[in-house]
């Protein structure tokens, strides 16, 4: 267990801790570059010892940029199964790069704001992250730190296609931009189907939680753009900005309509799941996600008003497991993890709202 | 027997409060259920709850709004590709292997990744029509990497070398090893002459 991720776990995600009622339905904000080395296979077709070349040349850029060089370095083979996880949870790194960690690094810069994946699909992906709708904040921040590798590594370019890419689907651009949003009010009114074939006609791509290929969990929802060929990055972070905007106002109607039309009921739902948080002995994390959703709910319609948006995220960050662990600076199995969960999310909901004994 | 109505669906998972910790079984075919899928209905006032397997409760009708979704981009790749290949035309392209990194177009048509960046330059004269299959254009527009100075890429070429030199002498490869030596002399050399007349020229 790496000593610097469980003080890390101790404090909230940088990109989860904006204040204020802001975040109610943009939790985050995140842009990623996909860059390639002149000359290098890319990492699917590369063989070891091109991989370790990408590794040296970038450790050596590094050591050449004061500001890459304020950054954390971790070997692949430097971090855990755990330590691993922990930054998937973070959202630092992606669960494929966590697959081998055979010639791999990762960069992260003070502020746990930007990381950068040495050998993922491409040679080099940075991304940054930040709190509520704010692409563009985001962008600029992964911007300052490609300029960085563009100045010291050679970073392959074509004048007709731009940043080259591994994948076709990346070339141009290199760029992802997506907004992380909870949608609560849109599932439970069923608008949802709507609203995401609309997205989708719109080229844009919407995914659940973890990303590429997995379930919504908390009906916390990703919205990015598909299309990096032919489209400025200020003309798709725009488009990203102004869709997001539109799902966000669809999404307070909906919240609003469910308290006028069925307000009993979202109340019941809001507080059973307050109560089973408060009161229960053993929570899976998948519960934890989605009894927070609700409390979440809660917390934005003014329903519960002893706690904030900011201490419901730390829990959703806390809960799962590889933080759980970290937190606690102990490796447990799922089953005492989940005893361990249902304690300390007792013992913050305890602290927030001191009124009641559980 | 809980029926879907078009205005009554409901996807919830997990949403028994339990998630993957309950040994339910499907309501349906009798299965342990890995992940439960509880489906709530309300007829008038009659409140009918049943558990569910995912499989089952999709095959029902019940649904997960990702689950509509058109396949994401590069799953259709592949077809998007093979569209592109009328057999007659491009003989030369795509019969061509990359001479780099040995890739072809077959395999790039598999695969749907290029195996390196000069990939791009050995298909170029049929990535126009990809292109503008996935993006709906072919030519770039946004950010360039940064103007290029001199210095610096003499800097970069420099250390490139170095990293080289030192590899060869590590694999004992010293025909190679005196070869990036001597280029490296010119290199250093090069530098320092640009980075001594870029201080004089400073005020």
């Amino acid at each position: 267990m790496n000593s610097r991720f469980v003080s890390m776990s101790r404090r909230t995600a940088s990109w989860l801790s904006a204040p204020g009622m802001e975040t109610a339905v943009a939790l985050s904000s995140r842009v990623r570059l996909a860059r390639n080395l002149r000359g290098l296979e890319y990492p699917h077709s590369a063989n070891g010892d091109t991989l370790e070349r990408v590794v040296t040349y970038v450790a050596a850029g590094r050591e050449r940029s004061p500001k890459l060089a304020e950054s954390a370095y971790y070997r692949g083979l430097d971090l855990t199964e755990l330590d691993s996880d922990f930054l998937v949870e973070r959202h630092l790194i992606s669960p494929a790069f966590t697959e081998s960690d055979d010639h791999k690094a990762t960069l992260i810069d003070p502020t746990e704001q930007v990381s950068i994946m040495v050998n993922e699909e491409d040679h080099l992906r940075v991304q940054a992250i930040v709190p509520g709708l704010n692409v563009r904040s985001a962008f600029k921040i992964a911007d300052t730190y490609d300029d960085e590798l563009c100045a010291h590594l050679e970073i392959d370019y074509d004048p007709d296609f731009g940043f080259l890419t591994a994948c076709p689907t990346n070339v141009g651009t290199g760029m992802r931009a997506s907004t992380l949003l909870h949608l609560p009010g849109l599932v439970l009114t069923r608008e949802i189907d709507l609203v995401i074939a609309r997205i989708t006609k719109l080229g844009l791509a919407v995914r659940g939680f973890y990303g590429e290929g997995s379930d919504v969990l908390g009906n916390l929802f990703q919205i990015s753009n598909q299309t990096t060929l032919g489209v400025s990055e200020d003309e798709t972070l725009d488009n990203i900005e102004l869709i997001t905007r539109q799902i966000i106002d669809e999404e307070l109607v909906a919240r609003r309509r469910l308290i006028s039309e069925a307000g009993e009921q979202i109340e019941d739902k809001i507080w059973r799941a307050f109560g089973i948080l408060k009161y229960a002995r053993s929570l899976s994390s998948e519960e934890v996600m989605n009894m927070l959703s609700a409390v979440r709910l809660g917390v934005s319609l003014g329903r519960i008003e002893f706690l904030s948006l900011s201490q419901v995220n730390e829990l959703l960050l806390l809960s799962q497991p590889a933080h759980l662990q970290m937190y606690y600076d102990e490796e447990m199995d799922p089953t005492r993890r989940d005893v361990v969960r249902a304690d300390l999310v007792r013992e913050k909901l305890r602290a927030a709202d001191p009124r009641s004994e559980p | 027997m809980v029926e879907p109505h078009p205005a009554k669906r409901l996807f919830t998972q997990g949403d028994d409060g339990r998630g993957h910790m309950s040994k339910v079984k499907c309501h349906n075919c009798e299965r342990e259920i890995e992940r439960v899928v509880t489906i709530t209905q309300i007829n008038g006032s009659q409140k009918t709850t049943v558990s569910l397997c995912k499989e089952c409760a999709s095959a029902m009708g019940f649904h997960n709004p990702l689950n509509q979704m058109p396949f994401p981009l590069a799953k259709i790749l592949h077809s998007i590709i093979q569209q592109t290949l009328p057999p007659s035309q491009n003989e030369t392209v795509t019969t061509a292997a990359c001479p780099n990194c040995g890739l072809t177009f077959a395999q790039f048509s598999q695969q749907g990744r290029f195996g390196c960046g000069v990939c791009y330059n050995t298909f170029r004269p049929k990535l126009e029509t990809i292109m503008r299959r996935i993006h709906g254009s072919s030519m770039h527009r946004g950010k360039l990497p940064h103007p290029h100075d001199d210095t610096l890429v003499g800097v970069r070429e420099r250390e490139r070398l170095e990293i080289e030199y030192r590899r060869a002498v590590d694999g004992e490869e010293f025909e190679r090893a005196a070869d990036l030596r001597d280029r490296l002399r010119e290199i250093r050399a090069k530098v320092a002459q640009e980075e001594s007349s870029a201080e004089k020229e400073t005020p």
